[in-house]
């Protein structure tokens, strides 16, 4: 079963979702995965769609415009492999992140995830603008192979949020079964 | 008595361990009262933190009085040097803060707490509370360890955009 990703973003109205997801229905797709949200004005969707084998990009493309002509949508369908590694194993922790707002935030903070095998999981950033400048936070959610390098994480986040003038912590993402 | 400003979020201060009382001065009175008139001066508000009008002591004020999610209610509270004793049954509720505007969060914290430090008085008085008021007391105190909401939050998607303080 062939699977595509599609992306959509066009400035923000009633009816976007609905007309996307039924253009999809129309031919027979399956929504594998999604993550839709509201940026800046601007409504953005990622969806995985498993479709039949007489479906292709073109035909997904072809079908999502015609019923979202008036949308101004900006739309995108790639073939993508359907089976990847998706590991979900570690030990997860979420890491908050804000400051004054300034270039490289994001950058720098990944950077240091990167290097010390800290996989990002999910990431979210909002800008705030209080009465004297605009403030930039960030929450990301992610997950160690070995929570003993923990300790050597914290202190790496800890020198890079000071070198870029902005508040980090990490903490265990702690969750009850229930 | 006096409505004071507060600060916001990216004001340093709000980052700093504040300072412990050695004794509850004069000062420190008119301090805790002024912090109770901007807290019931400001729509919306249960609570306000030294940290949070600028000054780096270990005090806030506190009153839930009438919330609909109170149970165990002390009415006005005013703590210096608070410190947590025992906090259990955490669960995950949104909050929000005077000092960060425009930003709501889930975030999980105890809801059976004992809490104790000095009244207005200068004696120790030991709390213990839960619900609404046990969540009130340490997100205040969190305030005085130089701590936001944004720093409990639950994960990437527990952090909401709103369009203004209450």
């Amino acid at each position: 079963m062939p699977r595509f990703v599609l992306t959509a973003i066009g400035p923000d109205s009633y009816g976007i979702v609905a007309r996307v997801t039924s253009a999809l229905a129309e031919l027979n797709c399956n929504l594998a995965d999604s993550t839709m949200s509201n940026l800046s004005g601007h409504f953005a969707m990622i969806l995985v769609v498993d479709a039949s084998s007489n479906v292709d990009e073109k035909s997904i493309y072809e079908t999502v415009q015609s019923r979202c002509s008036e949308l101004s949508l900006l739309v995108d369908v790639k073939r993508i492999d359907d089976h990847v590694e998706n590991d979900l194993d570690g030990d997860r922790f979420v890491v908050s992140v804000y400051g004054t707002d300034r270039p490289g935030i994001v950058a720098g903070i990944c950077d240091v995830l990167a290097v010390h095998h800290a996989n990002i999981y999910d990431l979210t950033t909002r800008v705030i603008d209080t009465e004297s400048t605009s403030f930039y936070t960030m929450v990301l959610e992610v997950a160690l192979k070995d929570s003993g390098d923990l300790a050597k994480l914290e202190d790496a986040l800890l020198l890079k949020s000071s070198e870029l003038g902005v508040s980090c912590s990490i903490r265990s993402s702690d969750s009850d079964e229930l | 008595m006096a409505m004071l400003k507060v600060v916001e979020i990216g004001n340093q201060v709000l980052s700093l361990v504040a300072q412990p009382v050695g004794e509850v001065t004069k000062e420190h009175k008119l301090l805790a009262n002024d912090l109770v008139e901007t807290m019931y001066g400001t729509p919306g508000s249960v609570g306000i933190a030294a940290p949070q009008v600028g000054v780096s002591v270990s005090l806030f004020v506190l009153d839930v009085s009438g919330h609909k999610k109170t149970n165990t209610c002390h009415g006005l509270i005013v703590l210096f040097n608070p410190e947590v004793i025992s906090a259990s049954n955490p669960v995950v509720i949104r909050e929000g803060c005077m000092s960060v505007p425009h930003l709501t969060g889930d975030v999980r914290r105890a809801s059976e707490v004992v809490v104790r430090g000095l009244g207005i008085d200068g004696k120790v008085i030991t709390i213990e509370s839960d619900a609404f008021e046990a969540r009130g007391l340490l997100h205040e105190i969190d305030h005085l360890a130089g701590k936001l909401f944004i720093d409990r939050i639950d994960g990437p998607h527990a952090l909401y955009k709103r369009k203004r303080y209450l």
